[in-house]
């Protein structure tokens, strides 16, 4: 069973005739607390047909369900490669360590990847780290601002002596990852048998988003490594100079895909 | 759209009937421009992203008006005022040319923490000048009126002294701003708190009724929970016949947010609205 390195949270006993603040303090106590007050009925009142405490359980039973379900929507590869009873553990622990802060539930789990990599006791942690990363990305992607692509006749039009010195702007819809796995094969509808068990080796793949659709694009270590210098603002000539590869195809590619965003040149 | 007669305060138009812009209806509604009077939006859905939502809600607020409805505003909390949020909502108001903003009468957490989950307030006068100040507050840094809805509840704070119908209303003359009546809401929380829900439904100033929400929800035997899962039930329907013999012709949305049907099912139910505010005009 994975256990959590971090603390569980408990609500501490709060004077009943206290402020709004101090009764907010307190159901919020009680809500997010692995166990249930025993001081309920000092606060809320019975009704004709449930206790105090059974009436703050239908609060404390909404609570996780909704947090499990937010990342289940993020995270449907990781919850299908863990199984739902591992995931929905690993799911409270992080919801109980890492409560949103946000007014919106898309934040909610972008520590997931960070927050599994110290769990102990999980099967391949490594690759549930990397599918969660991979994840989560997809998801920065989804709700990254748009931006209009270059078009290939856009680049063509860079005069060919400035091109040492031109910069291109990557759009903003565009992560690029290095793992220790292949990751995105689970995403495949159907694997080979022989991929069910997806094998270590390293991995580079460019997530951007095309007309809204989030896509991915594996890569050569070689490609990766230019793509990411580009992305940092270095120049085509600086890129390129120690690159090793097909590159003229990598840019056709690239350029199809729909990476960049805009070409700056730099002054001399 | 035949004229009808305005019956808030703000002069904010009837609207007619509306349902929940939702995902999975996107496709539909971008294939075929349905015929619906409007569409209410998750407003923190389209908040904080620059993705496909965001573009097809600006195809839809092209053609369809619009109202921005909240769950994360928090307006009933004891933590500072979420300014950032307050401006990002104003700009997607003005962005979508939002007819108005609402959130609930409640609260979503304190120590910066969100449950989102809509909690309940103790209804006491501390409370009631809280609140006041902040919706006054919101107010002003949102340059409109806020509709405020009343919430499903499933517990009571010993502490409350106030109805939650007269605290409702009380807020809103305070700090003036609306009120979006949800009757089925009012239906839920007066099975689960034991208050008569025709006295809630006569205790809201008519005046300051801007919206209107009818929903299904999820019987437990012992409680009711608020799920919008399913068709309106009749008593509901009741409830709303009621409203709109005293209050006259209100902007009606169809909540349905889980286990949701096609587009059409929703309209429908929608739809069936007109036929019981003709029956209260007839009476």
């Amino acid at each position: 069973m994975p256990r959590s390195p971090h603390r569980l949270l408990e609500p501490r006993a709060v004077a009943s005739g206290g402020s709004l603040k101090q009764a907010q303090l307190w159901l919020q106590r009680a809500i997010l607390s692995p166990a249930a007050p025993s001081t309920a009925a000092k606060h809320i009142a019975p009704s004709a047909t449930l206790t105090p405490a059974e009436r703050l359980a239908i609060y404390r039973d909404l609570y996780p369900a909704r947090m499990v379900h937010a990342l289940k929507v993020d995270y449907p590869l990781l919850h299908q490669y863990l199984g739902g009873p591992l995931f929905t553990q690993l799911a409270l622990l992080y919801a109980q360590a890492h409560p949103s802060r946000s007014f919106t539930l898309n934040a909610f789990g972008i520590a997931l990847p960070h927050f599994i990599a110290k769990i102990q006791g999980l099967r391949r942690p490594d690759f549930a780290v990397d599918l969660a990363l991979f994840e989560q990305t997809c998801a920065e992607v989804f709700h990254e601002t748009e931006a209009p692509p270059l078009t290939a006749e856009a680049i063509a039009a860079v005069p060919h002596e400035a091109w040492e010195r031109v910069r291109l702007v990557t759009i903003p819809a565009l992560r690029l990852l290095r793992l220790r796995y292949p990751v995105w094969k689970r995403a495949q509808s159907e694997l080979d048998e022989g991929e069910r068990q997806i094998r270590r080796q390293p991995s580079f793949v460019a997530i951007y988003r095309n007309n809204y659709d989030v896509v991915w694009l594996p890569l050569s270590a070689r490609a990766f490594a230019v793509l990411t210098s580009l992305s940092r603002g270095s120049t085509l000539g600086k890129s390129l100079s120690a690159a090793r590869g097909p590159v003229q195809t990598w840019f056709r590619d690239w350029v199809a895909a729909g990476l960049f965003a805009a070409v700056q040149i730099q002054k001399r | 759209m035949p004229h009808r007669p305005i019956s808030n305060k703000w002069a904010l138009p009837d609207l007619g009937f509306g349902i929940g812009l939702r995902t999975v209806h996107f496709l539909h509604i971008l294939a075929h421009w349905p015929k619906i009077d409007w569409f209410e939006v998750l407003s923190e859905n389209y908040m904080a992203t620059g993705g496909r939502p965001l573009w097809v809600l600006d195809q839809i607020a092209e053609r369809y008006p619009v109202v921005l409805h909240g769950v994360s505003l928090s307006v009933g909390s004891t933590d500072p005022l979420n300014i950032p949020y307050l401006k990002e909502l104003k700009a997607l108001a003005r962005r979508t040319r939002a007819r108005w903003v609402s959130d609930h009468l409640c609260w979503t957490g304190v120590s910066g923490i969100n449950t989102h989950d809509l909690l309940p307030m103790p209804y006491t006068d501390a409370a009631l000048r809280h609140t006041t100040a902040r919706v006054k507050a919101i107010q002003e840094i949102l340059e409109r009126p806020l509709i405020l809805e009343n919430p499903s509840t499933y517990l009571a704070f010993n502490k409350s002294t106030i109805r939650e119908c007269d605290f409702l209303s009380e807020l809103a003359e305070r700090a003036d701003c609306g009120i979006l009546l949800d009757v089925n809401n009012v239906y839920v929380s007066a099975f689960n708190q034991g208050f008569d829900a025709n006295e809630y439904i006569d205790c809201i100033p008519a005046n300051r009724i801007v919206q209107v929400h009818l929903a299904g929800h999820t019987h437990k035997g012992t409680h009711i929970l608020d799920t919008h899962s399913d068709h309106v039930i009749a008593e509901v329907w009741k409830l709303y016949r009621r409203l709109s013999e005293r209050a006259g012709a209100i902007s009606t949305l169809l909540e349905w947010d889980e286990d949701i049907p096609g587009f059409d099912v929703v309209r429908a139910e929608a739809l069936k609205a007109r036929r019981y505010r003709r029956t209260a005009h007839a009476a």
